[in-house]
């Protein structure tokens, strides 16, 4: 019980004393019922004397102070003797009034008696409900906070600078993983922190009074690293109710914003298949580093040779496979190297290097052109072997080139790779760029030719080198262009073969020779040159056999050359094809012998009439390696009974 | 729970004779202590038993949660586990007020745990049921009752201490009272007034069939005359007996009157016979 001694009515011997202290007094027996009370209790009860005597204690209170009385503090008065301070409400007639009850056990007396003391509690009671509404309204606040806390990922904190007293809020307590009730100093904020970002801080609550421009970064918190989280950390110079220098901040949780963006660049930066940069992202870098990278730069654009042939037989998952693949093996091959690896789209790559000389590119390109050759295990268990071609383009600082027109060289430089034979680098260089300008004024001007009758035929002769008489003439086609005068075919067949413009002239050049053999009256044959791409179309034989037929031409009026390359494809409708001429009388050349890829299989295979040797083996004639080769060309031409024709014999020699 | 841990839990004092065993259960806002007056009294005739409600006194509360007592059946159930744990004898059953009515509970449950219940002060429902039954309270009251818990000084001294580092007049009262006073944490105390005046259990009453004494005061604000004949009636086995005394802990303001009328139900016990 309480260690006061409490004093007892036996005492209060003056009626005065009684009946004017500023306190209702009373004594009450063991049952609780009042056996003498003073005026002020008379006057707090609203009862009379007479009316108070006998009466059961608890009857002057309020029905629920009696419910209270009866069923909690008698349990306790009968075992403790007393209580103290009790909150209950005392009912009169007129009003209701909030008292402190304090009653204590006589103990000296044989028959039980207590002394009950009451004190009206008007103000005590106003200011303790006043302070049970600012508990709840503490409680519902900081509640409030706390899911506020919660939903917006926020933890607030403030710190004092002249006190130096860090306070945090109950969240900010959970992500440092401290207790709440521990005390925390600035240096235990700052700890998880990295140095620099330690150092922003002080600087920042260094700085001079007034500064209110709010300080914002972002740090990681936590660990392992699967629960690392984003947080924007946001301080601001202000001053607190007090009118003290405080910093008030916060911490938010950002991780899903940042996921979100790091999603979103990595969406807009990053190719999905391959886990390289894109192009719009490797172009964005090549850029900054024209802008700011005061070095060399190279760049290597690659381009996979045969890929199409990969998903035409393996279909386009293969296809991802190898692209995949090879992205893997283009960072491999640059790990110990300063590069940006990027795709950019379909078959093709580009790395950016950094600082590095000539001798060395071509060092690392040969040794990614070797790494890509390998064979590649597609994830249906097949193998297959790509090639590449690779152009590559130098970038200095003292350029003036734009970044857009360096990686356009290095496009070139590709083709020129691909078109001088595959699994080779090519460096840009300002001719190539000349050709491919060229090359587009003529795309657009052939398109032109053939409406405007721009082409021509030559015939050139051929004699027999024996009697030497004139055998027959080979329709070599020309172009008369309007501004430029002769274009040599070499510049624009390969250009008309590309535009598919070569079937056209192709059948214009057929049907022009074929009048020309006819006013020849058959005496002689025309020999016309048919590319593979021609020959490829299905209605050129029958073409060529409705021009033959229609003019009524001669057998042997017409002979048809070929190269090497239509006969290396080793197709079998051509082989028909080439059939169905010479049973019409045409006869068939190979055109360029010894110039393709020399296999002799195919002269066994496919049916043909003339050999005609490259003019290459003729110009080097005082070679005699050269001269026996073609001695034994020859020999072996007539040995299997074919005409042999030598281009470019122009003396007697 | 084993024997150990039961007595570890509920506080349980085991006194006096081996056999014929008599369990007292205490009512609302105190402890075992209520019985210090009337259990002495059986101890030469009868195994006494005396325990701490959950929450109450000296139980351990870290057995309690709000989920698990939610209804006064809860503590049925602890009663229950407690008869059983005291062996094959079935048990004399003594509960004031709330605690009568658990009793009745319990016995309902198993009754063949229960020789006999005593239920002293005891009300099925507070709360007035219009024309049909008289309880002594109407809804108000118990509202102004749980408010006047939760506003008394004593009710918020122990929450508040913290907050308003106690009374800066009286150090001693922050600290004290919650303790003296039995040892009930007022916001426990508040719950389980509230389940205890907000409860209905007159259904119940019709289906005990042990032999059951009511003991009821003259002059109880808390159980009225009527609440203890209104019991007698629906009960199978009950007799009343009305003691001549005021309030609602005869078994504290009259214990010699309480001794008197349990030792005529239950009868000279064997050993003094």
């Amino acid at each position: 019980m309480l260690g006061r001694p409490q004093p007892s009515f036996d005492r209060v011997r003056n009626v005065n004393d009684w009946h004017c202290a500023p306190c209702a007094l009373a004594v009450v027996d063991s049952s609780f019922s009042i056996i003498r009370a003073n005026q002020v209790f008379h006057q707090l009860s609203g009862l009379t004397e007479s009316e108070v005597e006998g009466r059961r204690l608890s009857q002057i209170f309020s029905r629920a102070s009696q419910i209270y009385f009866e069923s909690i503090l008698l349990p306790l008065l009968h075992i403790e003797g007393s209580c103290q301070e009790i909150a209950l409400t005392i009912s009169t007639e007129q009003e209701a009034a909030p008292v402190l009850v304090n009653i204590n056990a006589r103990s000296n007396a044989a028959s039980r008696l207590y002394d009950v003391v009451i004190f009206p509690a008007i103000a005590r009671r106003s200011y303790e409900e006043q302070l049970a509404v600012l508990k709840r309204d503490a409680e519902r606040r900081a509640s409030w906070l706390a899911q506020l806390e919660t939903l917006s990922g926020l933890g607030a904190w403030t710190y004092e600078i002249n006190t130096k007293r860090m306070l945090w809020s109950d969240r900010i307590y959970e992500l440092y993983g401290i207790a709440k009730d521990a005390e925390v100093s600035l240096e235990v904020a700052l700890r998880p922190l990295a140095p620099e970002l330690r150092r922003a801080i002080m600087a920042f609550i260094d700085r001079p009074d007034g500064t209110r421009e709010p300080m914002v970064h972002e740090a990681d918190f936590g660990a392992p690293p699967d629960q690392v989280r984003r947080f924007k950390i946001v301080a601001q110079h202000r001053l607190n109710h007090l009118g003290e220098p405080v910093i008030q901040g916060f911490l938010q949780d950002v991780t899903e914003a940042h996921h979100r963006q790091i999603e979103l660049w990595r969406a807009a930066h990053i190719d999905q298949m391959t886990g390289l940069a894109n192009r719009a992202y490797f172009q964005s870098e090549l850029a900054r580093q024209t802008e700011t990278n005061a070095n060399h730069l190279t760049i290597a654009y690659f381009d996979l040779d045969l890929f199409k042939d990969v998903n035409d037989q393996y279909g386009h998952s293969a296809g991802d496979d190898c692209l995949v693949e090879i992205g893997k093996r283009l960072r491999a091959q640059c790990t110990e190297t300063q590069a940006f690896v990027a795709r950019l789209g379909g078959d093709e790559f580009a790395i950016l290097f950094f600082d590095k000389n000539a001798d060395e590119i071509e060092g690392l390109v040969s040794s990614i052109i070797e790494s890509i050759r390998q064979p590649i295990c597609l994830s249906d268990g097949n193998e297959v072997i790509l090639g590449v071609s690779v152009g590559l383009a130098r970038y200095d600082s003292d350029d003036l080139t734009a970044s857009s027109e360096v990686l356009r060289r290095a496009d070139l430089a590709m083709y020129a790779a691909k078109t001088a034979g595959r699994n080779a680098f090519a460096w840009f260089d300002l001719r190539l760029d000349f050709d491919r300008k060229n090359a587009k004024q003529l795309d657009r001007d052939l398109k032109l030719a053939l409406e405007q009758d721009e082409f021509f035929l030559v015939f050139q002769p051929q004699y027999n080198l024996h009697d030497r008489s004139l055998v027959g003439f080979e329709a070599l086609l020309r172009w008369h262009h309007p501004t430029k005068g002769l274009v040599p075919p070499l510049d624009f067949i390969p250009i008309a073969e590309a535009n598919g413009l070569i079937r056209p002239i192709g059948r214009w050049v057929m049907t022009r020779a074929c009048e020309f053999a006819k006013r020849m009256h058959g005496n002689t044959k025309v020999a016309v040159n048919v590319s593979a791409l021609q020959f490829r179309d299905p209605d050129f034989v029958p073409f060529v056999l409705e021009r033959v037929k229609s003019l009524d031409l001669a057998h042997g009026a017409l002979e048809i050359e070929l190269t090497e390359n239509v006969l290396l494809e080793l197709n079998p409708t051509f082989q028909v094809m080439i059939e169905r001429l010479r049973a019409h009388g045409i006869t068939i050349a190979i055109d360029d012998f010894g110039t393709g890829y020399s296999s002799l299989g195919y002269l066994s295979k496919f049916p043909f009439d003339v050999i005609k040797i490259d003019r290459s083996f003729i110009s080097d004639l005082k070679s005699k390696n050269s001269l026996r080769i073609l001695r034994s060309i020859i020999g072996m031409g007539s040995s299997i009974n074919k005409k042999i024709v030598v281009e470019g014999i122009e003396t007697l020699e | 729970m084993n024997a150990q841990g039961l007595v570890k839990k509920f506080a349980i004092k085991t006194l006096g004779a081996v056999s014929d065993p008599m369990v007292f259960a205490h009512g609302m806002g105190c402890d075992q202590t209520m019985w210090k007056d009337v259990a002495p009294a059986f101890v030469s005739s009868n195994k006494v038993i005396l325990f701490d409600l959950m929450g109450f006194g000296n139980s351990d509360r870290t057995g309690f949660s709000y989920e698990r007592y939610q209804t006064l059946n809860n503590y049925a159930d602890d009663f229950v586990e407690i008869a059983e744990q005291i062996g094959l004898e079935p048990v004399t059953f003594v509960g004031h007020s709330v605690s009568a009515i658990i009793g009745v509970l319990a016995a309902k449950k198993r009754p063949d745990l229960f020789k006999r219940l005593v239920l002293i002060g005891p009300s099925p429902r507070y709360i007035n049921d219009g024309d049909d039954y008289y309880g002594g309270f109407e809804a108000t009251d118990i509202e102004a009752l749980i408010d006047a818990m939760r506003s008394n000084y004593l009710g918020w001294a122990a929450d508040f201490a913290p907050l308003v580092m106690g009374n800066p007049d009286r150090p001693e009262l922050s600290g004290t009272l919650e303790a003296s006073f039995c040892r009930t944490n007022p916001a426990f105390a508040e719950f389980f007034a509230a389940m205890t005046f907000w409860g209905d259990n007159r259904a119940d009453l019709a289906e005990v069939i042990t032999p059951s004494l009511i003991i009821q005061c003259s002059d109880d604000l808390i159980a009225p005359k009527n609440v203890g004949r209104y019991i007698a009636a629906q009960m199978q086995n009950a007799t009343l007996v009305e003691l001549n005394a005021a309030g609602h802990c005869p078994h504290m303001s009259h214990p010699t009157d309480v001794i008197r009328e349990i030792r005529n139900y239950v009868g000279p016990s064997a050993t003094l016979i």
